[in-house]
């Protein structure tokens, strides 16, 4: 464990080895951060115990918090993370995202504001492969470099920075906010807490794309509508409205993106255009996930959620 | 001899020697730059690097970026040094046995320069890396990143190969030198380069934790700037190879073969190392030829009537154009 008190934890959740192949490089971004002596990094082991030793976790930098394979949730680990950190801001990144040069440097000095969340600029590392450019432009088109620097509704999930203390008052409740992010970020700026956008925090978030990334994004789709039901605590007939609506997510969520392209980056519209049955299929499954998320709750998707990230895409929840 | 300013420019001895010296040259366009520049100046090893701006916008531009940092030497040259002229120059006047070139609209990524300095240490001429796209989707960029970089596309494969990236790479300074008058038409055509090199019995490694971001072109307006590098290309590659004047008319007459051919060599390319790339490839192909036939063109036009001012016209698109990425 490193003896003085880092500035800046970073969470790592990493599960079977065959979904870990990508964190060899996440941990390389950030051990070759020039501040890499003021970072912490946790890494959250959800795989089995006889799983080999993650390259790279034997730097002084970088502390692995073992949690069981079987039970533990993305959410339930990242919370973990959360509360192993011992920097005031902790930051997540993905095994399949990694850190740029000055990222640490950047985060550390923009959590000197005022700002309970800070996110930043998101590159796409898997650019020109298979349909990750449209699903880039639906996921984190408003992060897009360049990003405009300043205060914010949203910032990207799974890639923000967070005060600790902050997100810690939410005590038992913090699993499910971390479930789904923007839940998260709604709650703390109805609290009172602001997010901001730094564009000198840069990330590269790669993406994988085949038709089970669907069930994923159902799965994670069905934990962000229960999350945010329960979380902001929704009555019975809103929730009701918003699952019969939820019908009406892909075209409302297209025509939001086209409008925003139009306006902002008209350059990337040939590629929303030739995405665009791609865009519509990804809201498909979104559009279920919600739908029955805000009328019937979680039910397995926060453990389907969570295989798909830490064991690999699947089309059902498998229980122990 | 260019005037010279910056926080660097105190005389290191020897035994201070930097480890890399990095070479950006940087034009009218100062805000790409000083990224690329903020990119450098984040690795963990940037006091041992020797940063050298090569600013080519003249007197009266802003300050770059990134300049007072004591790692930074600002080499001033005057408006209208061709490009291979700039980098030429940072060859001359580099500190260490290797110098890398980095173009102003990239962002080195975390570990890129340690990960050179140690390539480096084995018996490579040059080293290049692994290339990421800045700005997947927008317009012509998916097209130029899969035509110009497909070979380094992530995972790129680390060990020998015939060409590294062109105007990304790093090499052994005294190699360099050995060009002489030549060097800066090599610096431009930066293949003909490392032909040059392999031809001498050097070798190229390409090492893929040597990652960097390239802003690709993205504009219609940027085509000219493959015209015009490639008109470059096509001179400087018949005169050095001494083609006669029956081959480069043969060359022209074969040149919409050339098209096809570099499309389907450039589609390959991909293809064989990155399977899950053909739709992007697919949708893209119109593009990249209608990029191929820009190129060709230029090859062409080079090979029958020489560059006239090619460079002089890449020059200015590459370093002073705002509206081609």
């Amino acid at each position: 464990m490193p003896p003085e008190q880092p500035e800046l934890s970073v969470v790592i959740v990493t599960g079977d080895p065959g979904t870990r192949r990508g964190l060899e490089k996440t941990l390389s971004s950030l051990l070759h951060q020039r501040s890499v002596e003021k970072i912490e990094i946790v890494v959250v082991d959800c795989a089995s115990a006889d799983a080999p030793p993650l390259s790279g976790s034997d730097h002084p930098r970088v502390r692995t918090v073992k949690l069981p394979r079987s039970g533990t949730t993305m959410a339930q680990a990242r919370a973990e993370g959360v509360r192993q950190a011992r920097a005031p801001i902790v930051g997540f990144l993905d095994e399949h995202s990694f850190a740029m040069a000055g990222w640490a440097e950047a985060l550390i000095k923009a959590h000197q504001g005022p700002w309970a969340g800070v996110g930043g600029e998101i590159y796409n590392g898997t650019s020109a492969r298979g349909f990750s450019d449209p699903i880039y432009l639906m996921g984190h088109s408003r992060w897009m470099p360049p990003a405009p620097r300043g205060e914010a509704e949203l910032l990207p999930s799974h890639d923000t920075c967070y005060k600790r203390e902050v997100i810690l008052q939410y005590g038992d409740q913090l699993p499910e906010l971390l479930m789904a992010e923007p839940v998260l970020m709604r709650r703390l700026r109805l609290d009172g807490h602001r997010l901001y956008v730094d564009p000198d925090v840069k990330s590269i978030h790669g993406y994988t794309v085949n038709p089970l990334t669907l069930v994923a994004f159902y799965a994670w789709s069905r934990c962000f509508a229960a999350s945010r039901a329960r979380s902001l605590g929704w009555s019975l007939g809103k929730r009701l409205l918003f699952g019969l609506s939820s019908p009406l997510i892909p075209l409302v969520r297209a025509a939001r993106l086209f409008q925003y392209l139009l306006l902002r980056r008209p350059v990337c519209l040939p590629t929303f255009l030739i995405g665009l049955p791609i865009i519509l299929l990804a809201q498909a499954g979104a559009a279920v996930g919600e739908g029955l998320g805000m009328i019937f709750g979680l039910g397995g998707a926060e453990v389907l959620f969570t295989q798909t990230h830490l064991r690999g895409l699947r089309l059902r929840a498998e229980y122990p | 001899m260019p005037q010279e300013l910056g926080a660097g420019t105190p005389e290191r001895s020897a035994a201070t020697a930097p480890d890399l010296s990095v070479a950006v040259v940087v034009g009218f366009r100062r805000g790409p730059a000083a990224e690329a520049v903020r990119s450098v100046l984040a690795q963990p090893n940037a006091d041992r690097i020797e940063l050298l701006l090569v600013d080519c916008a003249g007197t009266g531009a802003d300050p770059l970026e990134g300049s007072d940092h004591p790692s930074a030497r600002v080499l001033r040259l005057p408006l209208g040094t061709t490009f291979g002229e700039a980098r030429a120059t940072a060859v001359r006047q580099a500190r260490a046995g290797i110098i890398a070139f980095l173009e102003e609209h990239c962002i080195t990524l975390p570990g890129w320069s340690e990960a050179l300095v140690r390539a480096h240490a084995g018996p490579w001429a040059g080293v290049g890396g692994e290339v990421y796209s800045a700005n997947p989707g927008a317009g012509l960029s998916d097209a130029v990143y899969l035509l110009g970089y497909g070979m380094w596309i992530p995972p790129a494969e680390r060990g020998l190969v015939a060409h590294l990236v062109s105007h990304n790479s790093s090499y052994r300074r005294d190699l360099l030198l050995e060009a002489g008058e030549a060097l800066p038409r090599l610096l431009t055509s930066e293949p003909l380069l490392q032909d040059w090199l392999t031809e001498r019995g050097h070798r190229l490694h390409v090492e893929p934790e040597v990652r960097f971001i390239h802003v690709n072109e993205s504009k219609f307006g940027s085509l000219k700037g493959f015209y015009w590098w490639n008109r470059v290309f096509g001179a400087t590659r018949a005169d050095r190879s001494g083609w006669s004047r029956a081959r480069r008319l043969g060359y022209a007459m074969l040149s919409p073969g050339l098209v096809v051919s570099r499309l389907l060599r450039q589609g390959s390319t991909v293809l064989r190392r990155h399977p899950n790339r053909w739709w992007a490839l697919l949708w893209n192909s119109p593009l990249m030829l209608l990029i191929n036939a820009v190129a060709v063109w230029g090859n062409v036009l080079g090979a029958l009537r020489g560059e006239a001012d090619a460079e002089a016209r890449f020059t200015d698109h590459e370093l002073n154009d705002p509206d081609t990425r």
